[in-house]
């Protein structure tokens, strides 16, 4: 039987840092992860914005790049 | 006195002054200066969480929303038009509006809008349903352009952003409000004083977007409403109607019926 650390691993670039992620990880599962609780955020991968609706049915890949974006002061 | 209203893509305003909400020293100070700047709109931005800001997004969304202001998200930073598209659609979906300030740099010593992409951008947007408020240069011809493509609102520069230089061609703004009557027209970056703002005012502009020469003040609040005033008043003298000038001094005191020690052939 296959243990949770057997799981095989995928790549993920994560706000620009690379993250180690099981490979049937889904946008939610990482949001919890990475333990962000914002009201206010978008996430955003391979540069298309993700709906909030698709969180929990959204599986992250091997290279995908995950954006999670918030609002900041500008002028 | 108030001067007149206006009207922003379909949204009426009383205040013509828009405040950025970056470099303020305190977001205490930040939020005393836009109170009393009397602004309805606020310029916002975005960026990534990290670990050392992860709540700091969601600090400053509540901020915003605390002052009932109208959100007008940027780009700043993009010298794409690719880049800047991107960033306007995802602040699209985290600020709910479809009202964009496109900033597309081309230079990143004076962060000149690249006027190029800037109208490669906006006629992407515009087709996407966004509300483009576009920086730009103080060129005729590419705000002619940036008009074409749909824009109701341009927002040229006064001078490069954070210089507070003042008007450095006050010739072509005025020959953008001559040529271009019917569109809303801001100063949006270079300001400094409020009598900068003044005279930008009395060109007709419409309104004026403000960060840094607020921001950067020694009391942000005090200078905030200071613009306040100054826009409020260049706008109001711009509707009473100024004198033309003239060559030749002309007396303000009547001379008919005067003792007849004053009278001259």
């Amino acid at each position: 039987m296959m243990s949770s650390n057997d799981r095989q691993k995928i790549s993920v670039i994560v706000n620009g840092k690379v993250m180690a992620l099981d490979n049937d990880v889904s946008v939610l599962d990482l949001l919890q992860l990475l333990e962000i609780n914002n009201r206010r955020y978008v996430v955003v991968i391979n540069d298309e914005v993700t709906p909030k609706s698709m969180y929990g049915m959204t599986e992250l890949k091997q290279s995908d790049r995950c954006d999670i974006i918030s609002p900041i002061s500008g002028g | 006195m108030q001067a007149s209203s206006w009207n922003v893509y379909g949204t009426e305003l009383s205040s013509r002054l828009f405040i950025g909400t970056a470099l303020y020293p305190s977001p205490q100070v930040m939020l005393d200066a836009i109170k009393a700047s009397q602004s309805q709109v606020i310029t916002v931005s975005l960026r990534r969480q990290t670990s050392s800001n992860s709540d700091s997004g969601d600090k400053f969304w509540q901020l915003t929303q605390s002052l009932g202001c109208h959100l007008l998200p940027n780009t700043a930073g993009c010298y794409s038009a690719q880049e800047a598209i991107k960033t306007a659609r995802i602040a699209r979906e985290l600020f709910d509006t479809d009202w964009i300030k496109l900033e597309v740099l081309g230079d990143s010593y004076n962060l000149q809008p690249d006027p190029f992409a800037l109208v490669e951008a906006t006629k992407i947007l515009i087709d996407e349903g966004f509300k483009v408020f576009p920086y730009c240069t103080d060129d005729l011809v590419l705000c002619q352009k940036l008009a074409d493509l749909g824009c109701e609102v341009l927002m040229p520069w006064g001078a490069p952003i954070g210089t507070g230089r003042g008007l450095i061609n006050p010739y072509a703004l005025e020959t953008l409000r001559k040529r271009l009557p019917d569109l809303t027209l801001l100063v949006d970056a270079g300001i400094g004083k409020p009598s900068d703002a003044v005279q930008v005012m009395e060109l007709c502009f419409d309104g004026i977007l403000l960060n840094t020469a607020i921001s950067e003040a020694l009391d942000p609040a005090k200078m905030a409403d200071a613009f306040s005033q100054a826009i409020n008043a260049g706008r109001l003298a711009y509707e009473a109607g100024v004198m033309p000038k003239r060559d030749m001094a002309k007396s303000s005191t009547p001379t008919l019926d005067q003792p007849i020690w004053q009278q001259y052939d």
